[in-house]
């Protein structure tokens, strides 16, 4: 496997884990936090 | 963490509060300068050098307008979704879903176009090194990365976005005084032999103007940033007038540079003409900076366009004119992170379709057809709510000059891309009124009519 070859595997890995990791991240707030807080912000709010 | 609660009421939580003046100018300024880096020079291809420079200062006084009319609405309707909002509180319900949705698909599709720039930049140098790489990856790379920066933070994101942007435009400026002698006292500019009459006419320099947004469009993106900048009445007006007159600045010096180094038959069709201005000066040290700052001002504009797509799209989901689970705030990050992760596969399938142009024209066309809001919605606004009834973060002088010459604009505008993408221009007509429709009769029954009009004004006058 050469250089760019490595590089696109690399590229395609990385952006599995970022989006993993944002996946399961959200995944862990939906099931601590409850609906009602997350839903809560208001528009004009400080 | 910064939420709201008090004894006898349920926790709330909002956006951080934490951006100033400078992220907002590089918000504004970090959407819009790739497009010096690329595609204003299509202009060229329409009406020639001076054309392009007409276009140029012709789009440059629409933006001012679109900016002077965005920095007094938005001083006074300080919350995400920008002109979105704004259209709902002074237009109303349905004006403010399609300007809602004008926003996420600029957007959304000027991100895919950016990062298609990065994956094609990326597959041009492993060509020189005679390697055939595949973009993909780095076209999903890039918007996996900086929606995750977006997901973790505002202030991070648009600090990098600073940081990045200023590179991209402080490379502008040393390419400028190189090549203009100013460094050496030996210029390399040819404008006496390079620079021709009008080769279309009076028609090529109209049919230059949709081109000539390429140049700034984007700038009013500043306004997404109202719900988490500690002053609005400060920060946006600051940002965006600063970011505005950046633009003008780095526009004339890259038509400049560019019209002295390339003849107008092969600058119209150039891909990165400020990077092959830099090629042509023979400076090894000029072509990495000039590549850089293609490279980051590409990434720089992604970044930007998913701060303000996300913030269109959760500003919408929380008043549930999309479904209202994207309305929901990382109670860590404070940042509209469901609305985030779901315009990433939408900006990842655009790219995927690799059509740049026909991306960008709908990009284009979308926004085009906000700033054409814009001019009718500060004249209602004017109307509603007279100079003196409500606090105003910033007042824009000269009303109504402004907004009449945002709307002649605009119609000129329409005309120059009608010339060129008839088809493109009747299809997103086509779409926004059928999306309307499906508004009107299927989704806006879900919307709870009595929590729309936050902002704490009076009735309106006449009403």
């Amino acid at each position: 496997m050469d250089f760019w070859s490595a590089l696109e595997y690399g590229a395609w890995g990385l952006s599995i884990v970022l989006i993993g990791w944002m996946l399961v991240d959200a995944r862990f707030v939906s099931t601590t936090y409850g609906e009602d807080f997350l839903l809560s912000s208001r528009e004009g709010d400080e | 963490m910064g939420t709201a609660a008090t004894a006898g009421q349920q926790e709330k939580i909002s956006l951080l509060k934490v951006l100033g003046p400078v992220h907002v100018w590089a918000l504004g300024v970090g959407i819009v300068l790739v497009g010096e880096y690329m595609g204003w020079n299509f202009s060229v291809a329409k009406g020639g050098a001076y054309g392009s420079l007409i276009a140029c200062w012709v789009i440059g006084l629409l933006y001012t307008c679109v900016a002077m009319i965005d920095s007094e609405v938005t001083s006074t309707v300080a919350a995400a979704g920008g002109q979105y909002t704004q259209a709902k509180h002074i237009i109303g319900p349905l004006m403010a879903f399609n300007v809602g949705l004008y926003l996420v698909m600029a957007y959304t599709m000027l991100e895919a176009a950016d990062a298609l720039v990065v994956g094609d930049l990326l597959k041009a140098v492993a060509a020189q090194y005679g390697a055939d790489l595949d973009p993909r990856p780095f076209v999903v790379l890039t918007i996996a990365f900086l929606a995750w920066l977006n997901y973790r933070g505002v202030f991070m994101t648009l600090t990098v976005n600073f940081v990045i942007t200023a590179f991209a435009f402080i490379a502008i400026l040393v390419l400028f005084f190189n090549a203009s002698g100013l460094v050496d006292g030996q210029s390399v500019l040819l404008h006496r032999d390079l620079l021709v009459d009008l080769p279309y006419g009076w028609i090529g320099v109209l049919a230059s103007l949709q081109f000539g947004m390429w140049y700034y469009l984007g700038i009013e993106g500043t306004c997404q940033a109202a719900e988490e900048v500690r002053s609005a009445g400060r920060s946006i007006p600051m940002g965006t007038m600063g970011g505005m007159m950046t633009l003008l600045i780095a526009a004339s010096l890259t038509w400049y540079i560019c019209t002295g180094i390339i003849p107008w038959e092969y600058l119209g069709q150039a891909t990165t003409p400020l990077y092959d201005a830099a090629r042509l000066m023979g400076s090894v040290e000029l072509e990495v900076m000039l590549f850089i700052g293609t490279m980051f001002a590409a990434i720089a504009s992604a970044n930007g366009c998913i701060n303000d797509a996300s913030r269109a799209w959760f500003s919408m989901s929380r008043d549930r004119y999309m479904p209202h689970w994207f309305g929901a705030v990382h109670p860590r990050y404070r940042t509209p992170y469901r609305s985030i992760l779901f315009l990433i596969p939408i900006a990842v399938s655009f790219a995927f379709t690799g059509l740049l142009d026909q991306v960008i024209t709908f990009s284009i066309l979308s926004g085009l057809l906000g700033y054409t809001f814009m001019s009718f919605n500060i004249v209602r606004f004017r109307r509603l709510w007279p100079l003196g009834s409500i606090e105003r973060g910033y007042v824009h002088p000269y009303h109504p000059i402004p907004c009449i010459v945002l709307g002649v604009l605009c119609s000129a505008t329409y005309f120059a891309t009608y010339l060129g993408y008839g088809t493109s221009l009747l299809s997103i007509m086509a779409f926004y009124i059928l999306v309307s429709i499906w508004f009107v009769v299927r989704r806006y029954p879900f919307v709870k009519r009595g929590e729309q009009f936050t902002m704490p004004w009076p009735r309106p006058k006449g009403y």
